[in-house]
């Protein structure tokens, strides 16, 4: 079969802008510190979740920090772009790994970083708290920051009260809610079920349904998660979900799309629907994304070769 | 509540503000000058000034009082019109004309006074904000009380006491025959408060089972309802809630003409300190984001717009009107209109204000509870800076490690307990004992100590620091107690034990022994000895380098 007779050295790179060029170009600008070109594309991406996924892919230029923070003083789209990427700057600090494995100086410069993050951002909603992208990100912040369930839930509840369907804003808030955060599986599944319900069809919304699966396994023995994720109930309603999203006829592809088909691509093959996991990995190409990869450990783009040709077998 | 509208004429080139209203007349004199104009050598000055002129005024029929405040300084008397004009007209005089015959005295009273204070959780948020200049010098020694002279002085009350520099509030009429002579003279601008570089949120270490949070705000009803909601939270939160905490208590402190530090605080009990970091920060975060609950904010307005009512307002809109005369700032003329200004506060109000809070947000917190992720933790100087060049001298102490290095622009000092450093340009003041002792102090209330008794030549060392730092900054303090200056005492292993530290003394010795051995020994000698250590010396190598691996891993 052809996915099994690709040789080692053609496992697909992980691109961060998810093969879009326009988050290319938006990431290009920024890693040249030629700022008025980043700053036209951002003002020209009205959509906010497609301003939201430019902010995530700029969390991968290194060196944004030393340069952004003295146009950010007078310029709110840079003190957006500098919230944003010291998000993923400070998380780039913690190493992404669970936080028993941490160490006191990593979690130190992840706090600091994510303060800085806090602050710009928080500037950008007391100017304009019309800026959906800056709320999604304040979630992502008062999870890093511990600030309890209160603060992201306040501001989930800004972000959707402007945008119902923000992509990012309910990724965010899904996290907060797990159980390994400060959540339970029944406060995730309460969100990823409603949120779904209400997201219309081809919306990526539909791609919290296997997200939150995949989140109740983190915490099971292998077997375990395998009995989880093939049982029948868990099966139909991923089915379901990618009916109403990733294979829907009217599926909504905007920039940033291969996250959510990765999604539900690690999920089928996890519960072990290999139609369905070959459906979805056939439509996604090549367009690996470390999340939600980088779940099992190790290296993504292995357990993603790995899991494209164990179903195709 | 009264009607009446603030009355204002003039005495003597003085503003007056006064209402009419029954009882004893009070008569404030106020003045703009206050601790935030005393740099630090001289800080304490006004302080002296104020007791030496009430000095012996004093009586049970006419009590007088006085006080510094931060922006102001204040005198206060209350009894019969005449006797009140007596007072004022020789407090003016001597004011005038300020004499020194009891400096002595007042200076150890007031020495008394300085050592039993101390500890108050507004002076040091104020301290940490805003360090060793301005508003910051509220917790500072009054080390002006070891510099003062009577010409300093004089310079200081003509400055301070002059005519464009007062204003009388009076709680009556003003009585016949009232004179004011003071100097003329401009009224004295106050300073923008000018808060030191550091990252903020940040918490700082407090007093023990306690925490306290401020925060600056632009001066306005509303910063003072956010304060009562901030207050309410806490108490509501940490007491009713939680039951971790006694009783909360604030503070508004006006640090300039347009600003003011908010402050609120606990007492809280050892075990829930960092739930109670957590918690207060979450409560101000409440406010930020979703504002007071526009219920409990009206109760509140109405609740204060009712005391303003029941306080008689002779006795206390003159004093108001005073204070902002003074700053430059626009004067409350009735009680109606301070309603009617807190009757318009709005729930976004309330929040504009929690926000200003939060962004420049201090939490002081007993050491322990340190380390909430919020805070940026300021337990270090945020830049500590070795000058490039300069003399190096080293501990006296053969085995201490560090250096102190005199630069030709700061001090910088390495010892075991970390890093300090003091720029010549930056330093408010710096205090000298007669021992030697110095400490500089920056004008970010950070610095060095420099004690010459745990330096090599240290004496030296601070003859170059007394030369760099203006003699106007030095502050002599009397001779410290045996017991607080500092001593090393040095062994004489301690002196060998430096010298085996030291390959650069040590080695050329053994060079020396080495070549005496072979230019004394025969040939033949030589190389049987050397037969016999070679393969001692590869021994003893294997084995330490084994020996290391092992402890390495």
């Amino acid at each position: 079969m052809k996915l099994r007779r690709r040789r080692a050295g053609s496992t697909p790179a992980i691109d961060p802008c998810m093969g879009d060029p326009l988050a290319r170009s938006f990431c290009d600008a920024l890693t040249n510190r030629d700022w008025p070109t980043a700053r036209q594309i951002l003002l020209g991406t009205e959509h906010p979740d497609d301003r939201c996924f430019l902010l995530d892919a700029c969390g991968s230029v290194p060196d944004v920090q030393d340069w952004i923070g003295t146009i950010a003083a007078a310029d709110p789209l840079a003190q957006l772009v500098r919230g944003c990427h010291a998000t993923a700057w400070a998380w780039e600090a913690r190493g992404g790994y669970f936080a028993q494995y941490t160490q006191a100086e990593q979690f130190r410069l992840f706090f600091e970083r994510l303060r800085a993050a806090e602050s710009s951002l928080y500037d950008v909603v007391a100017a304009n708290p019309d800026e959906v992208a800056a709320w999604a990100f304040l979630v992502r912040t008062a999870r890093g920051l511990q600030l309890g369930l209160e603060d992201g839930e306040f501001r989930f509840q800004q972000a959707i009260s402007r945008h119902a369907t923000n992509l990012k804003a309910h990724a965010e808030w899904l996290q907060t809610c797990c159980q390994k955060w400060e959540g339970s599986h029944d406060r995730m599944f309460h969100l990823a079920r409603s949120a779904a319900a209400a997201a219309p069809d081809g919306n990526m919304l539909h791609a919290l349904i296997p997200l939150a699966h995949l989140e109740v396994t983190l915490d099971l023995e292998d077997s375990a998660a395998w009995f989880y994720m093939n049982r029948p109930d868990v099966q139909a309603e991923l089915r379901a979900a990618a009916d109403r999203s990733v294979l829907h006829p009217a599926a909504d592809l905007r920039p940033g799309w291969p996250l959510y088909f990765n999604t539900f691509a690690m999920a089928f093959t996890n519960a072990g629907d290999k139609p369905a996991a070959a459906a979805v990995f056939s439509r996604l190409g090549d367009q690996i994304t470390t999340h939600p990869w980088q779940y099992v450990g190790g290296d993504p783009t292995k357990t993603f070769s790995k899991a494209r040709s164990t179903v195709s077998r | 509540m009264s009607g009446e509208q603030l009355r204002t004429t003039e005495v003597d080139g003085v503003p007056v503000y006064w209402l009419p209203g029954p009882g004893t007349l009070r008569a404030n004199l106020w003045f703009r000058a206050g601790m935030a104009d005393e740099p630090l050598p001289t800080h304490g000055w006004l302080h002296l000034l104020e007791h030496l002129a009430l000095h012996g005024r004093h009586s049970i029929r006419t009590p007088v009082n006085g006080q510094v405040s931060l922006l102001h300084t204040a005198f206060d008397v209350e009894g019969e019109p005449d006797d009140v004009v007596a007072h004022l007209r020789d407090l003016c005089r001597w004011l005038s004309q300020p004499a020194f015959s009891d400096l002595d005295h007042e200076r150890r009273v007031l020495r008394a006074e300085s050592s039993r204070r101390g500890g108050n959780p507004v002076g040091s948020h104020l301290l940490w904000r805003y360090g060793a200049r301005g508003v910051g010098l509220a917790e500072y020694d009054e080390f002006g009380l070891h510099t003062a002279q009577p010409d300093g002085l004089r310079e200081l009350a003509a400055r301070a006491y002059a005519r464009g520099n007062a204003v009388l509030a009076l709680s009556g009429p003003p009585p016949a025959g009232l004179e004011l002579p003071l100097p003329p003279g401009p009224r004295m601008i106050p300073a923008r408060s000018v808060q030191c570089e550091q990252p903020l949120p940040g918490g700082f270490a407090g007093r023990p089972d306690a925490i306290a949070l401020s925060g600056t705000a632009a001066r306005s009803t509303a910063a003072s309802a956010m304060l009562r909601a901030f207050e309410r939270g806490l108490q509501g939160g940490l007491r009713h809630d939680s039951g971790v905490g006694y009783s909360a208590w604030s503070s508004y402190e006006v640090v300039d003409a347009d600003r003011a530090m908010l402050t609120v605080g606990m007492d809280v009990i050892p075990e829930a300190l960092r739930d109670a970091v957590s918690e207060s920060i979450a409560i101000l975060r409440r406010l930020r984001d979703r504002g007071p609950d526009p219920v409990e904010l009206r109760d509140d307005l109405d609740a204060q717009i009712r005391q303003f009512g029941t306080r008689p307002a002779h006795q206390w809109l003159p004093i108001l009107a005073a204070r902002d005369a003074l700053l430059g700032t626009p004067v409350t003329n009735s009680v109606e209109e301070l309603s009617a200004e807190t009757d318009a506060v709005t729930v976004a109000q309330v929040r504009e204000v929690a926000l200003s809070v939060w962004r420049d947000l201090l939490v002081s917190v007993d050491p322990k509870a340190g380390g909430d992720p919020q805070l940026t933790w300021l337990d270090s100087p945020p830049a500590v800076v070795k000058p490039s060049d300069g003399r190096r001298f080293r501990p006296i102490h053969p085995e201490h490690k560090g250096a102190l290095t005199v630069g030709a622009t700061g001090v910088h000092l390495e010892t075991a307990d970390g890093r300090a450093s003091a720029a010549y340009d930056e330093v408010a003041g710096m205090v000298r004992y007669p021992d030697g002792g110095r400490q500089l102090i920056q004008h970010d209330g950070y610095g060095a100590q420099v004690e010459p008794t745990l330096w090599r030549h240290g004496s030296q060392a601070v003859a170059l620091i007394d030369a760099a730092i203006p003699p106007a900054l030095h502050i002599r303090l009397p001779e410290r107690t045996k017991d607080q200056i500092p001593y090393v005492k040095v062994r004489r292993i301690d002196t060998v034990r430096g010298w085996l530290n030291k390959p650069v003394v040590w080695v050329p010795f053994l060079v020396l022994v080495i070549l005496g051995v072979v230019l004394t020994t025969a040939p033949d000698e030589i190389a049987s000895i050397v037969g016999r250590v070679i393969p001692i010396g590869i021994a003893i190598g294997v084995v330490t380098f084994f020996r290391q691996l092992r402890s390495k891993k």
